[in-house]
């Protein structure tokens, strides 16, 4: 948890309007552009919606193994989805349905980690384990373009601010930033301390990225890994001066159980939120100025959180959350004496300002 | 001279190989000799151990259950055995399940890391107030040593070394495992380098014979245990090229994997040839209770090229036909990802891969659920493997007993049986 | 004294204390023992005074001897000079210390060392403490800084965090129930034993209730404190899941009763919240241990350390295993066992005199060779071969190849800090391992074989015996003065011929070589 003093009801900054639980674990969650719909990419691959009303819509069923990351575009009411048998899917959603535009069954070959769309919302950009970048048109799914990522294994990626370049980070702590046109490296960002050989484990990776609106920084969340297995790690937020190329700080948390900053958004020019998750029951939902060297607030009841959504105009938030009691040894059976599967709460908090 | 491959003894080293109790097989002196196709078929069981120690996952490796709830992100992939799926993680291994052989359907009882090593690997035989050995010494005790003075027991792992006797149990400290920390020979292995192989020779020798001098008229084990690892000692310090980094080809090195499990396996292969009984081979690092699948894509991955590896060099060598390569770990890995996206403990429903001497090549036995939550049909402590393998080694596990200071006490587990759809 | 119940050989034990009345030693009662168990076989002859000094200077002074003191054995022509050495021996501070040393390995288990520990034990076996005082101080644990014996280590050490493991209170319950009753209770913490019948989880349920409250103060001071006690262990079964309980109890005694002290009345010292002390109860369990475990009541006690004196002495217990103390494991000589239990009672658990009367037996003297085919250990016909700790090791090496000060007695040498580790690798078992069995390693042929500091020892330099040997002009003579050093006898000529050889082959090293082969010989490296 972070140095700063804690507040474990969400008092002043965030207001639980509503939870909905899903029946399955989310990795990915975003909002569509009018922020009427939250998108959800679930471990049974399946998408799912909720609208405005809380309420779910029939799930979209296209994608096999997980539906492992999922971007909204900012200019219309589509979104793209990425899975980890390396499909890729572009759906639009009018009038409240939701209308399949593509699908690429075969993007990658393996885990897809992160998808990106363009700001401008032509483009749709993925890496995965067979470590590729890969850049679809989002009109018809035709590749644009594609390159190896042979260094190490990419874990996320993100278009820069003007869409020129796209920077994609890596297992081994490293942010690239490619041209978009060429696939040709730009700059290089030094993010090790993400990174851990433990054993014979490769620990960490930078796990997201997120651009200020108005595009002057570069934020990068993951943790510094201390072991493998249990995988023990400090929450680290980095941020750059994308202009520059120069790091301004490392926000650290201080407990190795927070674990990963899975996801992290900035609400403005000077503010972000992020969430993060470690060891069963820990993690938390926090907020940064980027002026300042430790969260100005942190929520620590939504443990185990993996991502964060940010509604249309930063008003409001959408954060998937796990169950509690998600872990123990052997086979934990529930009331019903089932051996219970986990599933994600989604808490929907409402920003105060 | 690559098919080395030390199971062999001559006919005057017998008779001091009766402190093992040890009835060897006669061949030539590791040599490559016209009586080798023939040797071949006689030559002594071995058996390569590997440990992974904190839990493989079950569901990320041998018993795949893609695109169910707790499948996790990976699919499976057909193998070179049609119907056979393991997990993509492996892709390498899968085109040696024609040698292979799966038990799927093991179900233990302790879901802790102190309890499951220890009975996994002594077998949980039934409660007898003593403690049982690892199945090394087990089989250091049950076969004795392969080759005349090579240790019947070597435990390569990382870290620290050196002479590991907890693993006896009640056989007593000279049945412990000899580790080599990290890959490197025993402290003291190199001979001194102010004594002159002569001198060497001749203090040895004559130290054999005051030895000789003093069993007459006594209990000859001490003294004969006492030769043995002098021999054992001397049989190593001319071994000391298999620790040399410098003997392993580039091609090697790059075949196995520079980490310390593809170098630790390697060794393992050349400590085979070189005529130790009983391998294991350690790897640390596998208890992912979080980050379970970016865990595992970077831990499978690598035993993956490494384990291969060493299937490609047993198969080439023809060295299955009489080593028994076993794959384990205390246990398996929950179904349930947990919110950390880690894998807990599971001894309820995984499995166990095998490959070698004694066993059906290409095949599954037992099977779990769909969503991999427990056993369908005959389950399996890990008693029936200790009896599974005891049987591919040629032991009659069910009749042998050890006697422990005049308490017979079975080998195995008494009301278990070996899991026979495996056994050739 | 109260009558002993638990033996069924009642009327045995009577007679011979009869016969002891008639002032028969009871060395001379062992022997008759032994040998009438032995009816009809053939036993080794008595050993030869070499055979037993050298034998006898292991087990109780913890070295081989030197060339002086094999002389002035020899000297000595008197008909008794052997049961003169051995209470002279005893008496000696050496003695004290070589106990001490023993006792802590077959106690402590290479768990951990303390130096005021070891002069606890030494002081204690120095002055010829009892047995049952010692025991009685030893489980009580230190409780306060005024107490000032190292006593409490055996129970501080083992309320120790083991690694990362939370502190293992059934490891000492259980070592207590092997080492102070001779019974593992290992399998009786979940269910009754299995194999054993006479071993109840009830007792080891009682057993554990005496620690279950105790925690550590300071490993340093190695303080031990208990929390308040007030009800009694609740188990089950892992079999039959129905609920018992006990409070602390001795095996085969009774169960002590917990006081039940008005609310506010439990502390001698009450437990203050602000500076979180936790109060010293007026009721002790490991107080009602340490009286009732070592008591006369008690047979176990008293059985299991003449079995393990026995074992010091001889090489093997009568009960054997050492922890195996049950009907379906009768003692080799059950009588005998009875015999000296009693009389290690009456004579107040007087350690030195039992080892006395073991020592002066013709059993312990005898040779440990014979011509005929040898019997089974267990009848004890022949000197059984005794695997020599580390600490007897070094002190040999280094008597055998002239290492010590020799201006003084060789006993005021100590034996250098960094050698003994070094040793302690190559030779100790792992902790929590009993060194009761002889086990010769890998590790142990290679550090005799190679290590710098093994090799030094044969240096020609000062007084060292490779340096004698050298100056001996008349090879012959060297080499007896070789084997008398080391194995503390003369050649045969069979040995000296082929020591003959060695010397010429190995030329410039030739004596280094020797002495070599003879310090690495099993002949040097066991007891026997």
């Amino acid at each position: 948890m972070f140095l700063q003093k804690k507040t474990d009801q969400p008092a002043g900054k965030t207001k639980l309007t509503k939870t909905v639980n899903l029946p399955s674990q989310a990795n990915a969650a975003r909002f569509s552009q009018d922020g009427r719909f939250l998108v959800l990419g679930c471990m049974d691959g399946q998408i799912r919606l909720i609208n405005d009303s809380y309420e779910e819509l029939p799930p979209i069923a296209l994608h096999q193994g997980w539906v492992q990351s999922i971007d909204c575009s900012s200019k219309d009411e589509s979104f793209a989805s990425g899975d980890s048998w390396g499909a890729l899917a572009y759906h639009k959603i009018q009038r409240g349905n939701i209308q399949k535009v593509w699908h690429n069954p075969k993007a990658h070959s393996g885990w897809i980690k992160k998808i990106a769309l363009s700001n401008d919302s032509s483009t749709v950009a993925s890496c995965a384990t067979d470590q590729m970048i890969r850049l679809f048109s989002t009109k018809d799914g035709s590749k644009i373009r594609e390159w190896s990522h042979a260094s190490s294994q990419p874990m996320a990626l993100c278009f820069s601010p003007d869409d020129k370049t796209l920077v994609v980070s890596d297992l081994n702590g490293k942010l690239d930033e490619f041209v978009v046109h060429s696939g040709e490296k730009k700059r290089s960002f030094d993010a090790s301390i993400f990174y851990k050989l433990d054993r014979i484990q490769d620990v960490g990776g930078v796990r997201s990225i997120a651009f200020s609106p108005d595009g002057n920084l570069m934020a990068c969340g993951g943790c510094k890994p201390s072991t493998g297995g249990f995988v023990q790690g400090m929450t680290i937020i980095k941020i750059f001066d994308w202009n520059s190329g120069k790091e301004l700080k490392t926000v650290q948390g201080s407990s190795d159980n927070d674990g990963f900053v899975h996801d992290l958004r900035f609400l403005n020019n000077k503010e972000l939120v992020a969430v993060s998750s470690g060891q069963p029951g820990n993690g938390k939902l926090f907020f940064l100025n980027v002026e300042e060297n430790q969260p100005y607030h942190t929520v620590s009841n939504y443990p185990n959180c993996h991502a964060v959504a940010v509604g249309k105009d930063a008003k409001k938030l959408a954060i998937v959350a796990t169950n509690s009691n998600s872990s123990g040894n052997g086979k934990v059976l529930d009331k019903e004496k089932k051996y219970p599967a986990n599933f994600s709460p989604v808490h929907f908090l409402e920003l105060l300002s | 001279m690559n098919n080395n491959h030390k199971c062999f003894t001559t006919d005057h080293q017998l008779s001091r190989r009766k402190w093992f109790k040890h009835l060897g097989v006669v061949g030539a002196a590791g040599m490559v000799s016209p009586a080798f196709a023939e040797a071949i078929k006689k030559k002594d069981k071995q058996v390569m151990f590997i440990w992974l120690d904190g839990g493989i996952s079950q569901l990320e490796s041998w018993d795949p259950k893609p695109n169910t709830t707790f499948g996790g992100p990976f699919r499976a992939i057909p193998t070179n055995v049609t119907g056979i799926h393991v997990s993509e993680l492996l892709p390498k291994t899968a085109m040696h399940m024609d040698k292979m052989a799966i038990v799927r359907s093991l179900s233990t009882k302790d879901n802790s890391h102190s309890a499951g090593v220890d009975r996994i690997q002594r077998g949980d035989p039934k409660n007898r107030g003593v403690t049982y050995p690892y199945i090394g010494s087990a089989i250091s005790k049950l076969m004795g040593p392969c080759e005349e003075g090579m240790p019947p027991y070597v435990w390569i792992k990382p870290l620290s070394g050196g002479f590991i006797s907890k693993d006896a149990g009640f056989l007593g400290p000279k049945y412990g495992a000899i580790a080599f920390g990290d890959g490197k020979p025993p402290d003291n292995l190199p001979r001194a380098n102010t004594v002159s192989k002569e001198l060497d020779d001749i203090r040895k020798e004559f130290r054999a014979k005051l030895d000789l001098q003093y069993r007459k008229g006594r209990m000859p084990e001490n003294s004969e245990a006492a030769t043995a690892v002098f021999d054992m000692a001397d049989k190593l310090q001319q071994r000391l090229d298999l620790f040399d980094p410098a003997n392993v080809s580039a091609k090697d090195a790059e075949r196995y994997g520079s980490w310390d499990l593809g170098r630790h396996l390697y060794l393992g292969r050349r400590m085979l040839e070189a005529g130790v009984r009983f391998v294991k081979v350690t790897s640390y690092g596998w208890d992912t209770h979080g980050d379970n699948f970016n865990g595992h894509l970077s831990l499978v991955s690598k035993f993956d090229k490494s384990f291969a590896a060493l299937m490609d060099d047993l198969h080439d060598r023809k060295m299955l036909d009489n080593v028994l390569v076993i794959v384990l770990s205390e246990f398996g890995r929950t179904p349930r990802i947990n919110g950390h996206h880690g894998r807990d403990h599971w001894p309820e429903a995984w499995s166990c891969a095998m490959a070698g001497c004694g066993l059906k090549k290409g095949l599954v036995s037992g099977k779990t659920n769909a969503l991999g939550t427990e056993v369908e049909g005959k389950s399996h402590d890990i008693g029936s493997m200790f009896h599974t393998w005891f049987s591919a080694l040629g032991l009659d596990s069910a009749s042998l007993e050890y006697d422990n200071q005049g308490q017979p006490l079975p080998v195995a587990h008494e009301e278990e049986k070996a899991v026979t759809e495996v056994l050739a | 004294m109260r009558f002993n119940y638990f033996y069924s050989s009642v009327c045995v034990v009577f007679f011979f204390s009869a016969s002891l009345n008639a002032k028969e030693a009871l060395h001379e009662l062992i022997d008759r023992q032994v040998e009438q168990k032995a009816k009809g076989m053939a036993v080794a002859a008595i050993a030869d005074d070499m055979e037993f000094l050298r034998r006898a200077s292991l087990d109780f002074l913890g070295r081989i001897p030197t060339l002086q003191e094999q002389k002035d054995f020899l000297a000595d022509k008197s008909t008794d000079k052997r049961k003169a050495w051995i209470d002279k021996a005893l008496a000696s501070k050496r003695g004290a210390k070589r106990l001490a040393d023993f006792f802590h390995v077959h106690f402590m288990e290479r768990l951990g060392d303390n130096p005021q520990w070891r002069e606890y034990l030494e002081n204690s076996f120095f002055e010829n403490k009892p047995w049952n005082v010692m025991a009685s101080e030893i489980l009580r644990g230190k409780r306060s800084e005024e107490q000032k014996s190292g006593a409490g280590f055996f129970i501080s050490k083992r309320l120790e965090n083991y690694g990362q493991n939370p502190v293992d209170y059934s490891g000492l319950a259980r070592d207590v129930g092997r080492l102070f009753l001779g019974k593992d209770l290992r399998c009786a913490e979940c269910h009754d034993h299995l194999f054993v019948e006479e071993y109840k989880q009830q007792d080891f349920k009682g057993l554990f209730a005496f620690f279950e409250n105790t925690y550590l103060k300071d490993a340093k001071t190695m303080l031990v404190a208990e929390k308040l006690t007030s009800k009694k262990l609740e188990y089950a079964s892992v079999f039959k899941k129905e609920k018992k309980e006990t409070g602390p109890r001795v095996p085969g005694l009774v169960e002590v009763s917990i006081p039940d002290f008005p609310k506010g009345q439990e502390y001698l010292v009450p437990p203050d919240p602000k500076k979180k002390l936790q109060g010293v109860p007026k009721f002790s369990p490991l107080e009602e241990l340490s009286k009732t475990l070592p008591d006369s009541a008690n047979a176990s006690f008293s059985r299991n350390m003449v079995n393990r004196i026995w074992f010091f002495v001889m090489g093997r217990g009568l009960v054997h295993p050492l922890d195996l103390h049950h009907a379906g494991n009768p003692a080799s000589h059950p009588e005998l066992l009875d015999l000296l239990t009693r009389e290690f009672q009456t004579h107040k658990y007087d350690v030195r005199w039992l080892i006395s009367e073991l020592a002066k037996s013709k059993t312990y003297q005898r040779a440990s060779r014979m011509d005929q085919k040898l019997p089974a250990r267990e009848f004890f016909v022949y000197g059984l071969e005794k695997r020599l700790s580390a600490e007897q090791l070094l002190a040999s090496i280094l008597v055998a190849t002239g290492r010590w000060n020799k201006d003084k007695p060789v006993d005021e040498t100590p034996l250098p800090e960094a050698l003994m580790q070094k040793y302690m690798k190559a030779f100790a078992n792992a902790g929590r391992e009993p060194e009761d069995e002889i086990a010769f390693s890998l590790q142990a042929a290679l550090f005799l074989l190679n290590d710098s500091t093994v090799l030094k020892l044969l240096e020609a330099d000062e007084n060292s015996l490779v340096a004698q040997l050298e100056k001996t002009m008349d090879e012959r003579k060297a080499i007896e003065l070789a084997w008398l050093s080391t194995l503390i006898r003369k050649p045969s000529e069979d040995e000296v011929q082929s020591a003959l050889e060695v010397l010429k082959k190995a030329k410039d090293s030739k004596y280094k070589v020797l002495v070599w082969g003879l310090l690495a010989s099993s002949e040097f490296n066991l007891n026997h």
